[in-house]
């Protein structure tokens, strides 16, 4: 889509208009899609599958809810970070290299902030609640390292550290001057203490549980919510970096360039990430802490 | 991982539920010193009560050193108390079990214990902080 619309040399004006059309298209079929109750309980049964704690029949409707909020919530931030990168990397397409090399360190500066609020506010829903007497609580804190095993660890300061590395590549490559420097870097490592506060934000939410099985349910969604914090925010700014400077450069190259199978990188980078995160998905049982 | 529980419809405050029930997690073990406990507004969410009533719990733990608040950092499970307190832990421990068998309630436990602290209070004290 975007390839023949940079061929073109669509008005930004049309363009904008095209690509809300589109969206709202989209987000109809999508709203309709996510209607569908049985598909969200069966995406609960196979949340509890995977987690491996039981799911009551009465629970059912309330963690399917929470579900497809969690996904509408996802689909209402969606645009409003995607819009931009497309029209800015079109934009970048249309007008040559000049404009990519002169945006990248403004781009540097703000993505890890923008895309660690972007990650923050797609799990942001409502919280659980409960109607019953009697209230149920944890006897101790949990804190945020109980959410991750030791090579998810590892794996975030990779993402961190693949970030930093493209960032500083980039600088290199537009001949950056100091001041970018330092306040690129800056700019990551004020994004990466902005992850901390709004982990410990989402860690410290209240719970809401009138008995054991509904604060298991708790914990299992608030630990899938930091984790999948935990890995947008860690992996998404060099993804959304590679994937703008390798749009660019075959758009430039009118996608003639043999460097097309370098997208294979960050597909396995995802991949990777995935499998790894497939570990902890049952860290919320604290067993043996 | 036990849970902490209070209902709402017990006779038992709950600044009493929660005090007791922490008790008997550190006994038992479930909680063991250098834990760190949830704070008194998170717990307090979490259980649908004012923050008054779980800091009120945490206050009468903390009296009787059974958990420590180190500032900001939090509130945690006190390590093993010193000789001296805890001794006087273990006297307090067999006069209230002295006073359930002999009847006598709680509210009057603490009366009596209240009265005694004011009737050996040195002339000094008296004068600093009058009775009521």
């Amino acid at each position: 889509m975007t390839g023949s619309l940079v061929v073109s040399h669509v008005s930004t004006w049309s363009l904008i208009v095209e690509l809300f059309s589109i969206f709202v298209v989209e987000g109809a079929i999508i709203l309709a899609v996510a209607n569908r109750k049985s598909r969200w309980i069966k995406r609960a049964h196979r949340l509890a599958r995977e987690s491996g704690i039981e799911l009551p029949s009465r629970l059912e409707d309330r963690v399917a809810r929470r579900l497809r909020n969690e996904y509408l919530a996802f689909l209402a931030v969606y645009p409003f970070f995607l819009l931009p990168m497309l029209l800015f990397s079109i934009r970048t397409a249309n007008q040559g290299a000049t404009h990519w090399t002169t945006w990248f360190p403004w781009l540097a500066l703000l993505l890890p902030v923008l895309l660690v609020c972007y990650s923050f506010a797609t799990v942001l829903v409502a919280r659980w609640n409960s109607p019953g007497s009697t209230r149920v609580s944890h006897f101790r804190q949990i804190s945020i390292r109980e959410a991750f095993t030791p090579s998810e660890n590892l794996t975030l300061a990779a993402g961190v550290g693949a970030t930093v590395a493209l960032i500083m590549w980039g600088l290199v490559q537009v001949h950056a001057g100091t001041r970018w420097w330092i306040c690129d870097l800056v700019a990551v490592a004020v994004a990466t203490m902005l992850w901390w506060r709004m982990e410990v934000a989402v860690m410290r939410l209240p719970s809401m549980a009138s008995d054991a099985t509904e604060l298991d349910w708790d914990d299992v969604l608030r630990f899938r919510r930091v984790r999948s914090l935990a890995v947008s925010a860690a992996w998404l700014p060099p993804f959304v970096i590679f994937l703008l400077d390798f749009y660019v450069d075959l758009s430039l190259t009118h996608f003639q360039h043999v460097g097309v199978l370098l997208i294979y990188i960050p597909v396995a980078a995802m991949v990777g990430v995935y499998l790894i995160f497939r570990q902890g998905r049952q860290l919320w049982r604290l067993e043996g802490r | 991982m036990t849970i902490l529980r209070i209902d709402a419809e017990s006779t038992v405050p709950p600044f009493e539920q929660i005090r007791s029930q922490l008790v008997a997690a550190i006994k038992s073990g479930q909680l063991e010193p250098e834990d760190q406990l949830p704070t008194v507004r998170k717990l307090a969410a979490d259980l649908g009560l004012a923050a008054n009533t779980v800091a009120r719990a945490y206050r009468e733990l903390e009296l009787a050193g059974i958990i420590v608040t180190r500032g900001r950092h939090g509130t945690f499970v006190a390590g093993s108390l010193p000789a001296k307190k805890e001794a006087g832990v273990r006297s307090a421990a067999a006069f209230v079990q002295r006073m359930r068998e002999l009847g006598i309630g709680d509210a009057e436990t603490l009366a009596i214990i209240r009265n005694e602290i004011d009737r050996h209070r040195s002339p000094s004290q008296s004068k600093l902080r009058p009775t009521s």
